[in-house]
């Protein structure tokens, strides 16, 4: 007689090859979601309205290996200690440009700058600066938070974890 | 039952690597690290917790600090400060508590640097603050500074770092 139906249904007909199979998904697993898709979850409500407070999220890893952060990605932009918390940003200004906020506007090299997903309006005034290489002005899209208390500004390029996967 | 003689041995090697690692003395960085995570158990606090607790578990968080500590508090929204010594910490301390009604304090990213000569390790320290009942929370980044005086390692400076300026 052979083992009971519960534990052909849980380990199989071969059991070794079941074991081995679970131990190669979990390394693949492991891999995947340490240096590849990295899951986060967004506290706070620096990046409403496109992005909640406990939502979920993945960090694409792999993004800016071969390319460089463009205007609009949303990125997460890492602590000297760790990557535990991150600050979840999106990138408006790139490297060599400058940036100012004038009357709640952005401005990038001394233009207006659309931005879509600032659903808010705000009367943030930042004097214009310009960013050297490696640098990048991050900023999020919750305009409607009194400036001071919104972690805005120039980060620098190694700072930057990966884009976020919508 | 009888167990095969390579369980039992494979079973004596985990014990006695466990042995070995128990033994083993400190690494500074692991010092470091458990002293940090006692430090975030010392800053954190209930609501309405008794005045004798306070005073108790700030001079606990004290007894790890220098005499000739120096704190640089550079952050939006607060300005620069500078407080000097360890009797000023404590008085700050004090009014950090009374101020807020509970604080929820951790580190969740620890990078400690040893000094090539083992007597000073830097740690940069993500601090994570929350208030009772706030979804909002604080998130800083602090430069520290250690010094090993009479074999413990005690906090000399710190300082706040913004990722983002």
């Amino acid at each position: 007689m052979g083992p009971p139906w519960w534990i052909r249904l849980v380990v199989g007909r071969r059991p070794k090859r079941t074991l081995l199979r679970a131990a190669v998904l979990a390394v693949i697993l492991v891999v995947v979601f340490r240096y590849v898709l990295l899951p986060v979850r967004v506290q706070g409500i620096s990046m409403w309205p496109t992005y909640r407070d406990q939502q979920w999220g993945l960090v694409n890893r792999l993004a800016y290996v071969w390319s460089e952060p463009r205007r609009g990605d949303v990125v997460c932009v890492r602590f000297t200690a760790g990557e535990r918390v991150m600050l979840l940003k999106r990138v408006v200004a790139l490297p060599g440009e400058t940036v100012a906020f004038r009357n709640g506007r952005l401005y990038v090299n001394g233009q207006p700058v659309e931005e879509p997903y600032v659903r808010t309006p705000c009367d943030w005034e930042e004097p214009e600066r310009r960013l050297n290489a490696n640098e990048y002005y991050v900023v999020g899209d919750n305009r409607s938070m009194p400036q001071e208390d919104h972690l805005h500004g120039i980060t620098e390029r190694w700072r930057i974890v990966g884009k976020l996967l919508r | 039952m009888r167990l095969p003689l390579y369980w039992v041995l494979a079973a004596g090697v985990l014990v006695g690597m466990g042995l070995v690692w128990l033994a083993w003395p400190a690494s500074p960085e692991r010092i470091i690290r458990r002293q940090l995570t006692e430090m975030a158990e010392l800053l954190s606090f209930p609501p309405n917790e008794p005045p004798l607790n306070a005073l108790s578990e700030v001079n606990q968080l004290c007894t790890r600090l220098a005499p000739d500590i120096e704190v640089v508090v550079d952050a939006p929204g607060f300005g620069r400060r500078n407080v000097h010594g360890r009797e000023e910490i404590r008085d700050g301390l004090l009014a950090y508590r009374q101020r807020f009604n509970g604080v929820q304090v951790n580190f969740p990213d620890i990078r400690v640097e040893p000094a090539p000569d083992r007597t000073s390790a830097v740690a940069y320290v993500t601090v994570q603050a929350r208030l009772p009942g706030e979804s909002e929370q604080l998130l800083q980044e602090v430069k520290l500074l250690f010094r090993k005086q009479d074999s413990r390692w005690l906090l000399a400076r710190a300082e706040t770092v913004q990722p983002l300026r």
